[in-house]
């Protein structure tokens, strides 16, 4: 499979230096690196894409060394994490990011892969519509959001985090799935309007606080806001279909002490709608 | 001096329907044109510049009497609203500085894009008096355009006081007093008495009930307002903002309104808000009252309204009626500022998304279109969209195509919601506005209401503010009047071939100012230092707010 390669230069114009020392870097945003938007273009006019850092305007090859040809695969090395808008608003393709990368990673996208193999910044996948997102590593916060002031967040897609997740993950969050292996902070399905959350750590405070509707479902034990009632224990047979799903559509590892196994379920929040739901895995 | 050599004029002031003339403007104004022997020596001395317009149309800038472009409610939209802006970046180009659009605009954007539509003179439509200041700030950064602020008055406390009082003469002193004070234009009133309810926890419909502190009816305080702005000889008349706005079968208020005060001078704000009817029957009970609207303001002579034309997609409505935005809120579960501005007013935030497929907005949306046809004289109805009310003022070039063009009107009517026709007669309607009538009602019917006697036409005397269109033959309507070839304003040119010249200026600032007796200031003292927040000392807006400012005189009678 052809790729196109990018390498960020040692020495790139976002570093803020002092002497010889490195005191900071200027945030670069490139929502012109898309997957779909490279695969069209020559190489040349790959090396001239418009990249902004600060106020100022400069080139692809100003920070990175490109190999390979134009593809509908793009693999970046190199510590991103002063990258914003990463795959922003993209529709097809695959990028894969070898490294830390900083906000807005695929913010808006509505269809391809995005593969981070490192920690990814806040508003992860917010207010996308389509496509899928891993993480190896952490995500900031605001994963699969709204954007200040916006009524959805994230709206179909998948967004896989190995690792941890900050505060109002799912904020706003519409449809779609988010699957966090390990803990997340607070406020986690704020405000949520539908679709799915599973988280398999530990949850921080206020989980579904202003929830309408949707699912949050986790597997340790979780502090539940007086707002929602508690309803039943019970065996939910979706939930297996729903891992099986996740387990074949996404290639993601659920141990079998999950399935078949009995959860206890809470709906909220009844200062809303009251019609979202908390599912709490019951250990034997 | 400057030449624009073979302009088509549009100028109804002046009688002027598509006459082929020149135009001499110098020192910012619009000349005679001078003798040959002049015009000879001006040519020798290198001192006269020709613009050859080619036949292309030329009308007075807009004149936009009804629109929020500054002041703490709007600023509170601004704030509330960071969606609004985030898609609707502008950048910074020369001199120009950058900003954010879409319908709550920053004040720099406000100022751009009202002068690349070809608009030049703007009335913010209401200011609470004690934020002034903010509003003569935002003024300071408003460029291009020459602006002034309604002040509300509909709901003040030492009003009230006055009018409960019996006192016309302390009433008449007190609003000269705080036009002087808030460096405001003219009266805004805004459901009068149906405010002060909603802060007293109360609600009241029509204008004949009681039940307020001061125990008035909303018709009280209209004959009062409307009799004090009268004797005043404010330029512009009561700015009327009518009781039960928004609420399905409100027409029969805002006629009894009209009726009410037929012997004053008086504008009708966003008539379009007050023209529903009910229908018990219907499944919506929303229904239109354009026939019997239409009928008392053509009946009438001195009446005058602007239509706030509905414009589908997003609005952010904002008033100072702060039970309105409540049910509003109530209405479409959006997010929703709520102000009590102490002794004055109060006033409210919530964004809207009209929609196509929705009856009710189509509804609203018809009424405002049948209006315009359904007013025989354009002198009496003017453009707007109380901008951002029922959509952004960026809309006009739009209404402007649909007024005169009705098979345009008819094919956007397929459009909307099936049921469209039960409700509305808007596709029996078949009048087509005329490039004279769209010059009356976007610049020189304004204007006149206004007082403004520099503004809105194109006489000798008057303010060199021009706009200069494509062809309506060769181009789309909508495309032409959004993309004016020139605009000028005081005579320079800023706008070019639909872009804004790099030339940053800021325009005047619009006053009047009515005489008063300076008792009056003893008269409120008390109160005044009792109740409100500030003192009285400081509550006036001093002249280091104020940029350029030009004072309308207060006469009225010929």
């Amino acid at each position: 499979m052809t790729k196109l390669k990018l390498k960020l230069k040692k020495e790139n114009p976002a570093l803020i230096k002092k002497g010889k020392e490195l005191i900071g870097k200027i945030p670069v945003e490139v929502e012109n690196i898309r997957a779909d938007l490279i695969k069209k273009m020559t190489l040349a006019e790959i090396k001239e894409l418009e990249i902004r850092a600060g106020k100022e305007i400069y080139q692809l090859q100003d920070f990175f060394e490109i190999k390979g040809e134009p593809a509908e695969v793009i693999e970046i090395d190199g510590d991103l994490s002063n990258f914003k808008y990463l795959g922003a608003a993209m529709n097809s393709g695959t990028i894969i990011v070898n490294g830390d990368i900083g906000m807005h990673v695929g913010s808006e996208m509505s269809g391809g892969k995005i593969e981070i193999k490192g920690d990814a910044g806040d508003w992860l996948g917010a207010e996308m519509t389509g496509g899928i997102i891993t993480v190896n590593g952490d995500a900031g916060n605001y994963v699969g959001a709204a954007f200040r002031g916006d009524k959805l967040g994230m709206n179909r897609g998948l967004i896989y985090i190995g690792g941890n997740a900050g505060n109002f993950v799912a904020n706003k969050m519409r449809r779609g799935e988010i699957v966090i292996k390990g803990d997340c902070g607070d406020m986690l399905g704020a405000q949520m309007i539908a679709g799915s959350v599973y988280v398999f750590g530990k949850c921080g405070k206020r989980a579904g606080a202003g929830m309408k509707r949707g699912t949050i479902i986790t597997f340790s034990d979780l502090e539940i806001l007086p707002t929602f009632s508690y309803n039943i224990s019970y065996f939910p047979n979706f939930l297996n279909i729903a891992f099986k799903h996740l387990q074949h559509d996404y290639q993601i590892e659920i141990s079998d002490q999950f399935f078949n196994s009995e959860y206890m379920r809470y709906t909220g929040d009844n200062t809303e709608l009251g019609k979202g739901e908390i599912l709490i895995w019951k250990k034997d | 001096m400057l030449r624009l050599k073979n302009a088509v004029i549009y100028d109804p002031t002046n009688n002027k329907d598509g006459v082929k003339e020149d135009i001499w403007i110098e020192n910012g104004k619009i000349a005679a044109e001078p003798k040959p022997e002049v015009v000879k020596e001006l040519k020798a001395a290198d001192d006269l510049e020709e613009i050859d317009l080619n036949g292309k149309i030329v009308m007075a800038g807009g004149v936009d009497i009804h629109s929020h472009i500054a002041g703490p409610k709007v600023n509170s939209g601004r704030v509330l609203r960071p969606e609004d802006h985030r898609r609707d970046n502008v950048a910074r180009k020369g001199k120009l500085r950058s900003g954010v659009g879409s319908t709550v605009p920053s004040s720099y954007v406000t100022g751009y894009r009202y002068s690349l539509m070809g608009y030049t003179t703007v009335m913010e439509a209401a200011g609470p008096p004690m934020k002034a200041k903010h509003i003569h700030e935002e003024f300071g950064d408003l460029p291009y355009i020459d602006k002034g602020f309604l002040v509300l008055s509909g709901n003040n406390y030492f009003v009230l006081k006055f009018i409960s009082e019996n006192n016309q003469q302390a009433l008449k002193d007190y609003l000269a007093w705080l036009i002087n004070v808030t460096g405001a234009f003219g009266l805004k009133v805004v459901n009068p008495g149906g405010v002060e309810a909603w802060k007293e926890g109360k609600r009241m419909r029509g204008i004949d009930e009681k039940g307020t502190h001061f125990d008035l009816s909303p018709k009280e305080i209209l004959l009062a307002l409307a009799k004090a702005a009268d004797d005043l000889e404010l330029p512009h008349p009561i700015h009327l903002h009518t009781n039960d706005l928004g609420s399905a079968g409100n027409y029969k208020t805002a006629i009894n309104t009209m009726k009410l005060l037929e012997d004053y001078r008086l504008h009708i704000t966003h008539v379009q808000f007050s023209s529903y009817g009910k229908n018990e029957d219907s499944k919506i009970k929303f229904a239109m009252a354009t026939d019997e609207i239409a009928a008392e303001i053509n009946r009438q002579s001195k009446l005058t309204v602007d239509i706030g034309q509905l414009v589908f997609g997003e609005a952010t409505t904002m008033t100072a009626d702060g039970i309105l935005e409540y049910n509003l809120h109530k209405l479409s579960g959006n997010k929703w500022v709520n102000t009590d501005v102490e002794m004055e007013t109060g006033s409210g935030i919530v964004p809207m998304n009209y929609k196509k497929k929705n009856l009710v907005n189509d509804i609203q949306w018809a009424t405002g279109m049948e209006l315009f046809l359904k007013i025989e004289d354009p002198w009496k109805v003017f453009l707007t969209t109380d901008h951002p009310n029922a959509g952004p003022f960026t809309a006009y070039p739009w209404i402007i195509k649909l007024l005169m063009d009705k098979n345009y009107r008819k094919d956007y009517i397929s459009d909307l919601n099936d049921k469209f026709d039960e409700y509305t007669d808007l596709s029996s309607l078949d009048r087509e506005y005329s490039l004279s009538e769209i010059a009356v009602i976007s610049r020189s019917g304004p204007a006149k209401a206004l007082g403004l006697k520099n503004k809105g036409h194109l006489g000798v005397g008057a303010d060199a503010d021009i706009t200069i269109y494509n062809n309506i033959e060769d181009n789309d309507i909508a495309e032409v009047f959004a993309h004016p070839a020139y605009v000028f304003k005081s005579g320079k040119m800023i706008v070019k071939a639909g872009e804004l010249l790099d030339n940053l200026e800021i325009g005047k600032t619009l006053v009047t100012k009515p005489e008063y007796d300076q008792n009056i200031i003893e008269l409120i003292r008390e109160d005044f230092q009792k109740y409100y927040s500030i003192s009285i000392d400081n509550y006036p807006v001093t002249d280091h707010y104020y940029d350029k400012i030009e004072v309308i005189p207060c006469v009225t009678k010929e």
